[in-house]
């Protein structure tokens, strides 16, 4: 039951976020429904993975609030025909789904492949970090 | 009661989709980013923890690769401000150098 409160609650803040008017307002709803989705992840799989998935988030989104602190702009909304467009097909899409997972009966179970972490894992997220690092030094220093 | 689980990751990145296609405000873009990645991870982990089997390494692993993939979008959006004084993307007409 924890479960499924913690995923409604993040659902929520998290729908709350997107849709709200103001973006400090929106980063801070966001900071909140991550939470409790990672409080569900925890659940999920084990209390670190959910508590290190909260914190790197988490801290993304306070820099992300700073960095609109000093890039602050006036939110000039706008409706044009493919914000109508994708707002009808992703209801469109959302029906679907909900018809699909209340009424389809499951027919395949979830099993991935089941290994332990091994040092081939460690190397290539070393090598995920160094790129990134690497790319974004390169951007920062062609941007001026 | 589990499908709850399902449903909320599967509108998380249904409503992630809809707010990247459908506004132009380039922070609020790197939200919706951020709700596909959430919604991801959370299925990920429902469908593991249906398999029985401890996955949290993997889990925190894939946290942590989206989590580079939203600060590398962040210093886009660095540049994008420093570059144009801008964040609205209806504004750009060309972001070659």
């Amino acid at each position: 039951m924890i479960l499924e409160l913690f995923t409604i609650a993040g659902l929520l803040f998290v729908m709350l976020s997107l849709f709200s008017g103001r973006v400090y307002a929106a980063i801070i709803l966001m900071v909140l429904g991550t939470i409790s989705l990672s409080m569900a992840i925890s659940e999920l799989v084990g209390f670190d993975a959910g508590l290190i998935i909260a914190s790197l988030y988490v801290s993304a989104l306070i820099i992300a609030l700073l960095i609109w602190l000093i890039v602050a702009t006036p939110n000039i909304p706008k409706v044009d025909k493919l914000s109508i467009a994708s707002i009808i097909l992703g209801l469109f899409a959302f029906a679907a789904l909900f018809l699909s997972t209340q009424f389809v009966e499951h027919l395949a179970t979830p099993k991935p492949i089941s290994r332990d972490i091994s040092f081939a894992d460690y190397v290539l997220l070393t090598i995920l970090i160094l790129t990134s690092l690497v790319t974004s030094l390169w951007f920062v220093r062609e941007g001026g | 009661m589990t499908n709850i689980v399902l449903l909320a990751s599967s509108t998380l990145i249904l409503v992630g989709i809809v707010v990247v296609a459908a506004t132009r405000n380039i922070i609020k873009i790197m939200l919706g980013i951020q709700t596909m990645s959430l919604g991801s991870v959370l299925m990920l982990a429902y469908a593991f923890s249906q398999s029985k089997q401890i996955s949290r390494d993997v889990v925190v692993i894939i946290g942590i690769a989206t989590a580079i993939s939203e600060v590398a979008i962040m210093t886009a959006l660095l540049l994008y401000w420093f570059r144009f004084k801008t964040v609205d993307t209806r504004t750009i007409e060309s972001v070659g150098g």
